[in-house]
C-alpha cells in the first residue's frame, strides 16, 4: 500500500492533432510516455466512473487558471475538442523520475469538455458527453420548407 | 455551482434495468387503424426512418406515410374523383418496393412511383374539383402543398380514382417495407438494409451529431451486434417519434437484452447475459475473475440493498409483438409469459415491442429475462475496497465473487458468498475503488439461473390468421412483384428563400493570454462613476488661504464653513519634519510667522451624534493647507517677489512639469541664492554641498535636458522664462567648475528686467 502511487496524464486533442499533454506527478519536468512529451501541470482529477446508467459519468478536473490552461480549455469547449485522462498506477519505491515501463493503466477516460467554471485562479473542468439526458435529439432531421415546401393541409 | 451526489444504491436496480419502469399501458403500436383518414406531414415533424430487413419470413414493417402534396380533380360528367398524393416514406434510400406491398386503406390499389432524393410523379398539386349537377360535391383540401427539395428522402407518388360518392378517397395509404434504409452494416461492413438494432443505434449516434466517432466503442458495438444476430433479436420498425437519444439507447437496450455502457468514456452495448465465444447465451458454469474478501474491504465498505417486495412479486408479462405475414398487412400479437403456477390471473404487466419486434421468440426471451431477474435476484451490493490488482483488470459487466465471513459466535460461522455482476465502477482519486454489484444467481452447478431460463424460453410459434375475410377490394395482385414506377422530377428551391446564413464564425477565440478588450476600444477603467459614499470621511474644507496654489500667508484667517462641518474645529501645525504642534480649537485660526514653511491641519469632532458622550462623532479630517508662505507684501524688490517656481523640462523624451517647491542643491552658493534671490524663503529648499549641485524638480533626479523652461511666480502671474542655460544641469561634472547663477539662468528676465 505504501508503495502504490498514481499518476495522471491529460491530453486535449482533436482528430490526429494533440494540443496539450500534461501530467501531474513528475513535478516541474517533462516526461516521455508513448513517445510523446508530457509537461508538468498540477491538476487534480476526480474519480473515473464506469457505468451503464444514464448521466453521472462525468469526470471533474481542477487545474490552475494560467493563461495556457484557460486558452486550452476555452478552445476545447468552443471547438468541441476531446480530452483524454489516463490514470497509471506504479510502485513508488522503484523510480519516481520518469514513468516506469511496468506501470499499470488503471483508468482511461475520453470525453468532451462539457463545462468549465471556477475562480480567477482555478478552473474546474467537467469532462463528459454532450449527449444530454434531456431533450429530443432523434430522428435528427425535421421537415422544413426547403425539404417539403408548404405542405398539404388536410 | 456544482452539486455532486453519489447515486443511492437503492437506485441501482432501476438503473440497470432490474426493476421495471413505470408502465404505460395502451394499444400496441402496430395496431393502427387501416382506414383512418390520410394524414399530412407538418413542418417540424421528424423525418421518419424506416429501419428493417425482411429475412426469410420474418421482418419488414408496415408504414403509414404522411402526405406533403395533393391533387384533387373530378370528372365533369361522372364526378369520378382522382386523388394524387405525394408521400415521404423515409429518410434515406430504400430499395424499390413491389406493387404488391402498397395499399390504399386495406386494399392494393392505385398507381405508384418511388424515387430517392427527388419528388415522385409529375402531377402538379391543386384542388381542381368542380360541382357536377346532380352529384354530391367532393370536399377536398384547398391547401394542396407546394413541393420541396426532398433531399435524402425516399418519396412516393400515389394516384387513384374513386367513383362518385365513394367514402374511401381520403383513407390512409400504407406501404409494407421489406427492406429499409441502407446503412453500413457493422457485422459485414456492407451497405444495405439492416435489422440489427446496433446498426440503427450507430446510425442515430452518427447522424445526430451528438457523439463524436471517437467516443463510440466499435468493438463493443460489434460484439453486441453479433449477440443480437446470433440470438435472433431483430429491429423492424419505423423510427418516427422525437426522442432523447440517451434515453432511447437505454430503453432499446433492455428490449434486446443489452446494456448501454460507457467504458473509458466510450459508448457501447454489452449483452446482459453471459455469452460464449460464438455469441450464444452461456448456460455452463459461470467463471468469476476475482474474489473479494474481508482483506479488501475498507471500513464501512459494505452496503447491501435488497430488492423491494413490489419488484419481486410474481407477474404475468403480456408481451406485444407484430405478426408480419408475407402477403398481408401485419397485426399486433400478444404472448403471455409467466412462471408455471404463478400469476395465472394476474397481475399483468404489458410490454409493447410491436413497433419493432416481429419475432415471437424475441418477445418471449425478453419476458423470460425480466421474470427471471424478478424471481432470482435478491439484492445489490456496494463495495468500497482498497486499491489492488483489480484496479486495472475488472471491467463493467465482469463477474466477481464476494465471500465475507460473518462471525456471530465462536462456533457459528457463516459466509456471505455470492456471485455478482459489476454494474458500476468508481475509481476514486484516492485510489480506493467503489463497485456497485448486482447479484448473479446461479444453480448448484454454478450456472446462471437467468441465462438458463432465457435459453429455455420458447414461443408457441402459432401464426394467427389476420382475420381478413376477402380480397375483393384489391386492384393490384398480392403477388405482383413489379417495382413501383420511377417517374419523378427534381425541384430545386433556392436555399436562400428558407435559410439565413450568418457570416463565417471566427475560429480563433481569445484565451486567457489575450486581453479581451482590444487596443482600439476606449479603456473604460477611468470612466467609472464616483460613489460619494465610498469617499473617506471629511474633506478639504479650509477657507482663508490667499496665496499661490492655495497656500496660506501670514495673517490669513483660516476657517471651516459651517455648511461643511458643524462641530468643533481643532488646528494643528504640521512641520516640514512631520512634527505636529497643537494650535487649539476654535472656529478660526490666524496664520502667524512661526507657521511659515509648515502646513496647517484642521480636524473636527465629527458631526453631531447624540449617541456619543461628547455629542460628536469620531474625529474627521477637515483639510490641510499648503505650506505657509511669506506674504508677497514684504518683498520690496523685483527679485524678492520670486517666491514660487514652476519648471517645465524634458527628461527621457517626456515633457514633465514640476511646481515648487523643488530641490535646488547649490553647494556653497546657498548663501548667494538666499541673499540675492530670496528663494529659500519662498519655497525653494537649498541643501547639500557644492559637489552635489543639481536641480531635482519634485524629487525627479533624472537629467534635466536642454532647453528647459522656467516659470516664476511674480506675485501676480506666472512668467515663462526662456533661453535657459543649455547645459545638463544634473551633470555635476559639467558645471561644477563654472558654477554661476547667471550662467545657469542666462538672460532670465521678469517683466522685461533681467534678473539672472
Amino acid at each position: 500500500m505504501a508503495q502504490r502511487a498514481q499518476s495522471q496524464f491529460l491530453r486535449i486533442f482533436d482528430g490526429s492533432t494533440t494540443y496539450v499533454r500534461w501530467q501531474n506527478y513528475y513535478v516541474n519536468q517533462a516526461v516521455t510516455l508513448d513517445s510523446a512529451q508530457w509537461s508538468y501541470m498540477p491538476f487534480g482529477a476526480s474519480g473515473v466512473v464506469e457505468s451503464g446508467a444514464s448521466g453521472g459519468k462525468s469526470v471533474e478536473i481542477s487545474v490552475p487558471a494560467t493563461n495556457i490552461v484557460v486558452e486550452a480549455f476555452t478552445y476545447a469547449l468552443s471547438l468541441g475538442r476531446l480530452c483524454e485522462l489516463k490514470v497509471y498506477e506504479f510502485s513508488s519505491s522503484i523510480d519516481q523520475t520518469a514513468p516506469q515501463a511496468s506501470q499499470q493503466l488503471i483508468a482511461s477516460y475520453t470525453a468532451e469538455v462539457v463545462n468549465v467554471s471556477g475562480t480567477f485562479t482555478r478552473l474546474d473542468v467537467e469532462l463528459g458527453s454532450s449527449l444530454s439526458p434531456v431533450g429530443a435529439q432523434v430522428p435528427p432531421r425535421k421537415f422544413t420548407n426547403f425539404l417539403i415546401g408548404a405542405p398539404l393541409r388536410i | 455551482m456544482s452539486i455532486k451526489v453519489s447515486d443511492p444504491l437503492a437506485l441501482l436496480p432501476y438503473q440497470n434495468g432490474l426493476a421495471d419502469p413505470v408502465l404505460v399501458e395502451g394499444a400496441a403500436e402496430a395496431a393502427g387503424d387501416l382506414t383512418a383518414k390520410q394524414r399530412a406531414y407538418k413542418i417540424g415533424d421528424p423525418v421518419p426512418i424506416v429501419f428493417c430487413r425482411r429475412v426469410g419470413s420474418n421482418g419488414g414493417v408496415l408504414v403509414s406515410p404522411g402526405a406533403t402534396e395533393g391533387r384533387y380533380q373530378n370528372d365533369a360528367t361522372t364526378n369520378e374523383l382522382t386523388v394524387s398524393l405525394h408521400l415521404v416514406l423515409s429518410e434515406g434510400d430504400l430499395p424499390t418496393i413491389p406493387i404488391k406491398d402498397v395499399f390504399a386503406g386495406p386494399c392494393r390499389q392505385g398507381t405508384w412511383d418511388q424515387n430517392y432524393d427527388r419528388r415522385s410523379g409529375l402531377w402538379t398539386p391543386g384542388n381542381l374539383v368542380t360541382t357536377v349537377e346532380g352529384k354530391t360535391p367532393w370536399s377536398c383540401p384547398f391547401y394542396c402543398g407546394t413541393g420541396g427539395r426532398y433531399e435524402d428522402m425516399t418519396t412516393l407518388s400515389y394516384v387513384n380514382s374513386f367513383p362518385d360518392g365513394s367514402d374511401r378517397w381520403d383513407q390512409q395509404v400504407h406501404v409494407f417495407v421489406r427492406q429499409g434504409i441502407k446503412v453500413t452494416r457493422i457485422i459485414d461492413s456492407t451497405l444495405g438494409p439492416s435489422n440489427n438494432v446496433i446498426d440503427l443505434a450507430l446510425y442515430l449516434m452518427n447522424s445526430s451529431g451528438r457523439i463524436p466517432p471517437e467516443l463510440i466503442d466499435n468493438a463493443q458495438m460489434l460484439a453486441a451486434a453479433n449477440f443480437c444476430e446470433t440470438n435472433g433479436f431483430y429491429y423492424n420498425g419505423v423510427f418516427k417519434e422525437s426522442l432523447n437519444l440517451d434515453e432511447w439507447l437505454e430503453q432499446i437496450g433492455n428490449d434486446f437484452l443489452l446494456r448501454l455502457v460507457e467504458i473509458d468514456g466510450k459508448f457501447g452495448f454489452k449483452p446482459r447475459l453471459p455469452v460464449n465465444q460464438n455469441n450464444t447465451i452461456n448456460t455452463s458454469a459461470v467463471d468469476w475473475l476475482f474474489t473479494f474478501t474481508e482483506e479488501h474491504l475498507l471500513p464501512d465498505g459494505f452496503e447491501i440493498q435488497y430488492i423491494p417486495l413490489e419488484d419481486r412479486k410474481p407477474v404475468c408479462l403480456q408481451m406485444m409483438w407484430r405478426q408480419q405475414p408475407d402477403s398481408d398487412i401485419g397485426f399486433a400479437r400478444t404472448t403471455e409469459v409467466r412462471y408455471t403456477g404463478e400469476a395465472a390471473a394476474g397481475p399483468f404487466e404489458q410490454y409493447d415491442l410491436s413497433q419493432f419486434c416481429t419475432n415471437e421468440t424475441h418477445a418471449v426471451k425478453v419476458a423470460a429475462y425480466r421474470l427471471a431477474r424478478k424471481k432470482y435476484i435478491t439484492h445489490t451490493l456496494r463495495l468500497n475496497v482498497r486499491p489492488a490488482s483489480y484496479n486495472s483488470t475488472l471491467k463493467l459487466g465482469n463477474v466477481v465473487r464476494v465471500r465475507l465471513r460473518r462471525e456471530t459466535a465462536t462456533t457459528a460461522l457463516s459466509y456471505h458468498d455470492f456471485l455478482y455482476e459489476i454494474d458500476r465502477i468508481e475509481k476514486t482519486a484516492g485510489g480506493a475503488c467503489v463497485f456497485d454489484l448486482t447479484q448473479l444467481p446461479i444453480d448448484d452447478q454454478g450456472r446462471s439461473l437467468v441465462a438458463l431460463d432465457v435459453v429455455a424460453a420458447t414461443a408457441a410459434g402459432v401464426q394467427l390468421s389476420s382475420g381478413r375475410s376477402n380480397f375483393i377490394c384489391d386492384e393490384n395482385e398480392s403477388d405482383d412483384e413489379t417495382p413501383l414506377g420511377s417517374t419523378g422530377t427534381t425541384f430545386t428551391p433556392n436555399p436562400d428563400d428558407t435559410s439565413a446564413d450568418l457570416p463565417t464564425p471566427i475560429t480563433e477565440f481569445p484565451g486567457g493570454g489575450f486581453p479581451p478588450i482590444g487596443p482600439n476600444l476606449p479603456n473604460p477603467i477611468d470612466d467609472n462613476p464616483l460613489d460619494p459614499l465610498d469617499a473617506e470621511p471629511g474633506g478639504d474644507f479650509i477657507d482663508g488661504p490667499s496665496g499661490f496654489d492655495g497656500s496660506p500667508g501670514v495673517g490669513n484667517v483660516l476657517s471651516v464653513p459651517s455648511e461643511d462641518f458643524d462641530g468643533e474645529v481643532c488646528w494643528t501645525r504640521v512641520g516640514s519634519d512631520g512634527t505636529d504642534t497643537d494650535l487649539g480649537c476654535s472656529d478660526t485660526y490666524t496664520v502667524v510667522t512661526d507657521d511659515i514653511g509648515s502646513q496647517i491641519k484642521a480636524s473636527g469632532g465629527g458631526s453631531a451624534d447624540p449617541a456619543t458622550s461628547s455629542g460628536f462623532g469620531p474625529d474627521i479630517p477637515l483639510g490641510t493647507t499648503q505650506p505657509v508662505v511669506n506674504n508677497i507684501e514684504i518683498l520690496d524688490t523685483t527679485r524678492q517677489k520670486l517666491y514660487s517656481f514652476k519648471i517645465e523640462y524634458y527628461s527621457d523624451f517626456t515633457k514633465r512639469l514640476c511646481t515648487s517647491p523643488f530641490t535646488v542643491t547649490a553647494g556653497s552658493q546657498t548663501t548667494e541664492l538666499a541673499t540675492n534671490y530670496n528663494i529659500t524663503t519662498f519655497g525653494v529648499r537649498i541643501a547639500g554641498d557644492y559637489e552635489g549641485s543639481e536641480i531635482s524638480p519634485c524629487g525627479d533626479t533624472r537629467a534635466i535636458k536642454r532647453n528647459a523652461i522656467l516659470e516664476i511666480y511674480t506675485g501676480t502671474a506666472w512668467v515663462k522664462f526662456t533661453s535657459l542655460w543649455g547645459g545638463n544641469l544634473t551633470s555635476s561634472t559639467s558645471f561644477n567648475e563654472t558654477y554661476d547663477w547667471g550662467t545657469y539662468f542666462k538672460n532670465v528676465t521678469v517683466d522685461g528686467s533681467r534678473i539672472f
